[in-house]
């Protein structure tokens, strides 16, 4: 049946989260921002609170460990929902400063997809204490980003270990991460079945940081460039063990990690979007031209309206995805349609917010000049908005392969 | 708990609908287009009993609410949006007859449930734009007497009942204009010239010229209510109605242009093989799938008894866009073929541009939502399309 109220929980979760957006993170996120670092007290705030990136809503929701499954009373789980209302709020707060949240980050899906039990105990578990930790996730090469079945990386058998030699770029937190899932082939020539997913802990030999990349936005964010120079990586630390890629496993988990992270990453979109929608709107009611407040003016009303029915559209779009996912039906089609929307919507809402609010809006003592800046790389990272068309373009086009 | 699955009955509902559809109205749509629709279509529409659907029971409906009306005219009009227009003997006017609620205006709208004639509301004039209606309603004796022509009327010359809006107290724009009630022929009111429209002509628009019209007292429907509510309110569950069908047309526009990307080859394989191609059509299943979520949200939450306007204006906003995108995109898909009349891309682009001046049209549509933002009144005169701003049809 259709109801868009939220459950108790996903209602509880949407207002806790904005209220640490409000007071926690929106405050230091301009500075973040001008000083590329995060305050190291703002971290163990969020960590003592339990906020933890790639586990907010667990931890939020409030079963602990972040391990176990939230049902609604009719035992369906709304993990996933709960996660998209969950990062909308925190992405209202700041899109840069809640990358660098403690926690498994985007090492954490492939961990819990394709990992044993060990593993899972192993990497996983090192986030229960106080420390700060992260984790990371290696996938983008210099010359194979999107196309995932294209990396270089090789991972070489030698007795009970694997040699990983290659490059991997973009990486957010690559740098401070205690370990990286980072993946590689054994056998070029087998294409996605020659692919391999390993867990590389920070100050294996032969496994180094190389730049640290200045950004157009983001830049309370880290973004590494990794290096693996015959970096030794004992069986044990590869995902699933050998059987898992028994077929086309591998691969495949390198996917479905997607097809969880894409609605959050299009939520994240939404968050801002709608963040700065309501600073337009604020701003217009306040600001008088020629005698009445612009948001008067039937052309800037048009905006802020066209800008509100798509960011609400692509709010939809998310919790549908979202929705089939804790339904358990296959979303890989319509997580790609959220998050292509999405982004697309928030990168053109920003440019037109910033026209809208005039030369305030280029001011960097703003928040929408930031997140005009911050917005652009929601359409290109987890998979820019072509990669998301070529993934709907194949799930609704008879016999089509590639391209 | 955020669920957006269809429940079973709406399910089985949604797919008699479609069946119906795809039966009875697609492979006709030129004839329907031409001729308007056959008895014998209309005939087998009421035997599915469908009519009324979204109604009260005091008005004789079935009280199954703006959702189920929702996914009815979505599959109505995938099968064409004229067709769907043309199967509504409520039409504008009867939206007009719910919003103003009153047992009078149920009485009507059993009258209607029970014949077999349509319903027409006359709201538009053409001429400047000014803050009162140029046709007026004047007491004479023991009733009224009505002066004036209106203009894009929807079945207006053959309608069984029909709504004439009219001001009663000159220089009060709005608050001070009537909704009368005139029912069967009249000698007072006649056809004037058929206007030639751009798209949705299985319905025919009509000019209504209206000269000494005379009514009873009880002919005047709004007496005891606040006539700008009751039009926020028409125009609310218009809009609603207007967004389904957009999203039927869109939906249908896609899977066209989709099918037929599948079958044509150019450069030696299916151009839906083209990436200009492939990532289009992706879009187009974007659009259709974003703005039938917004009519859904949209329906559910008048159906709740929520402050709906904003969405419902949001959902029809959203949803013209996506049909006309989706229409227009289709014609692109299709080329040559999407010109000419053997396939029927051309006529829903044509719809769709005319679907989106119908009642509360996207640039009002957008005044609501950003009036809703900026926290003003959304009865405000300046937000409806009538009669201060351009006129729309009804």
């Amino acid at each position: 049946m259709i109801d868009f109220t939220l459950s108790e929980m996903q209602e509880t979760v949407r207002q806790m989260v904005h209220w640490l957006a409000e007071n926690e993170i929106r405050p230091i996120a301009l500075e973040a921002d001008r000083t590329h670092q995060i305050p190291d007290a703002f971290l163990r705030k969020m960590k003592e609170l339990g906020i933890s990136s790639g586990a907010i809503s667990k931890r939020a929701g409030g079963d602990g460990d972040g391990a176990g499954e939230s049902a609604d009373k009719k035992g369906v789980k709304q993990t996933n929902r709960v996660a998209v209302i969950g990062a909308e709020e925190m992405a209202w707060g700041d899109p840069a400063v809640i990358l660098t949240l403690p926690g498994p980050g985007l090492g954490g899906p492939p961990v819990e997809f394709m990992g044993t039990a060990e593993q899972k105990a192993k990497y996983l578990g090192i986030f229960k204490d106080d420390e700060l930790r992260w984790g990371a996730y290696g996938l983008t090469e210099p010359v194979a980003g999107s196309d995932v079945a294209g990396i270089k990386t090789t991972a070489r058998r030698d007795g009970n270990h694997y040699v990983l030699n290659g490059r991997k770029c973009f990486i957010t937190n690559g740098a401070r991460a205690s370990w990286v899932v980072v993946f590689a082939t054994v056998d070029a020539s087998k294409g996605r079945a020659g692919h391999r997913a390993f867990v590389v802990q920070k100050g294996t030999p032969g496994f180094s940081v190389g730049k640290i990349e200045e950004k157009m936005g983001l830049r309370a964010s880290e973004t590494a460039e990794l290096v693996l120079e015959d970096c030794r990586v004992h069986q044990d630390d590869l995902l699933g063990g050998e059987k898992h890629y028994e077929g086309k496993e591998g691969f495949m988990g390198a996917m479905k990690t997607f097809d969880s992270t894409r609605p959050m990453v299009a939520a994240m979109a939404v968050g801002i979007a709608r963040a700065a929608y309501e600073k337009a709107v604020e701003f217009t009611k306040e600001h008088f031209d020629l005698g009445r407040p612009i948001a008067r003016y039937h052309a800037v009303e048009d905006l802020l309206a066209r800008s509100q029915r798509r960011i609400e559209a692509s709010r939809l779009l998310v919790w549908r995805a979202a929705y089939m996912a804790d339904a358990g039906m296959p979303n890989a089609k319509e997580a790609s349609m959220s998050k292509a929307y999405a982004a697309r919507t928030a990168v053109d809402v920003l440019s037109d917010l910033v026209q809208v609010m005039g030369a305030a809006g280029v001011m960097n003592d703003h928040f929408v000049e930031k997140w005009f800046r911050d917005i652009k790389v929601y359409d290109i990272f987890e998979g820019t908005g072509e990669v998301q068309r070529i993934v709907i373009s194949k799930r609704i086009l008879r016999d089509l392969k590639s391209f | 708990m955020l669920s957006l699955g269809l429940s079973e009955e709406l399910t089985a509902i949604q797919g008699t609908v479609r069946e119906f559809a795809a039966k009875h109205l697609r492979p006709k749509l030129r004839a329907i287009e031409k001729n308007g629709l056959g008895a014998d279509t209309r005939a087998r529409f009421a035997e599915l009993g469908l009519f009324g659907v979204d109604w009260p029971e005091a008005a004789g409906g079935q009280a199954l609410g703006l959702i189920t009306r929702a996914v009815i005219e979505e599959e109505l009009a995938y099968g064409d949006v004229g067709a769907a227009l043309a199967l509504d003997r409520g039409g504008a006017a009867a939206q007009l007859l719910l919003a103003l609620g009153t047992p009078d205006a149920h009485a009507a709208l059993k009258r209607l449930l029970d014949g077999e004639g349509h319903a027409a509301l006359a709201a538009a004039e053409e001429g400047k734009a000014r803050d009162d209606f140029r046709t007026v309603a004047a007491k004479q004796g023991s009733g009224w007497v009505l002066n004036g022509k209106k203009a894009y009327v929807l079945g207006g010359a053959t309608a069984a009942l029909r709504l004439v809006l009219a001001q009663v107290d000159v220089g009060q724009g709005l608050a001070g204009a009537g909704v009368f009630l005139v029912e069967g022929a009249n000698p007072g009111l006649r056809a004037g010239k058929t206007h030639t429209t751009l798209g949705l002509q299985a319905v025919p628009v009509h000019e209504l010229v209206i000269e000494g019209l005379m009514l009873p007292l009880a002919a005047r429907l709004d007496d005891q209510v606040s006539l700008p509510q009751v039009l926020r309110r028409h125009y609310d569950r218009l809009s609603l109605v207007t967004a389904a069908r957009a999203v039927g047309l869109a939906a249908a526009s896609y899977e066209y242009a989709r099918a037929y990307a599948e079958e044509r080859v150019a450069f030696g394989k299916p151009i839906g093989h083209f990436q200009a191609i492939a990532f289009l059509l992706s879009d187009m299943a974007i659009a259709v799938d974003a703005a039938r979520l917004m009519t859904w949200k949209a329906a559910w939450a008048f159906d709740q008894r929520q402050p709906a306007t904003a969405d419902l204006a949001g959902a029809q906003a959203q949803a013209l866009e996506a049909a006309f995108f989706c229409a227009n995109s289709a014609v692109q898909v299709l080329g040559g073929a999407g010109f000419v009349q053997d396939h029927p891309v051309e006529k829903w682009m044509r719809d769709a541009k005319t679907l989106a001046l119908y009642g509360q049209h996207a640039q009002a549509s957008h005044a609501v939502l950003a009036a809703a933002a900026l926290g003003r009144p959304l009865d405000s005169a300046d937000l409806f399309p009538l009669p201060s701003l351009h006129a729309s049809l009804s």
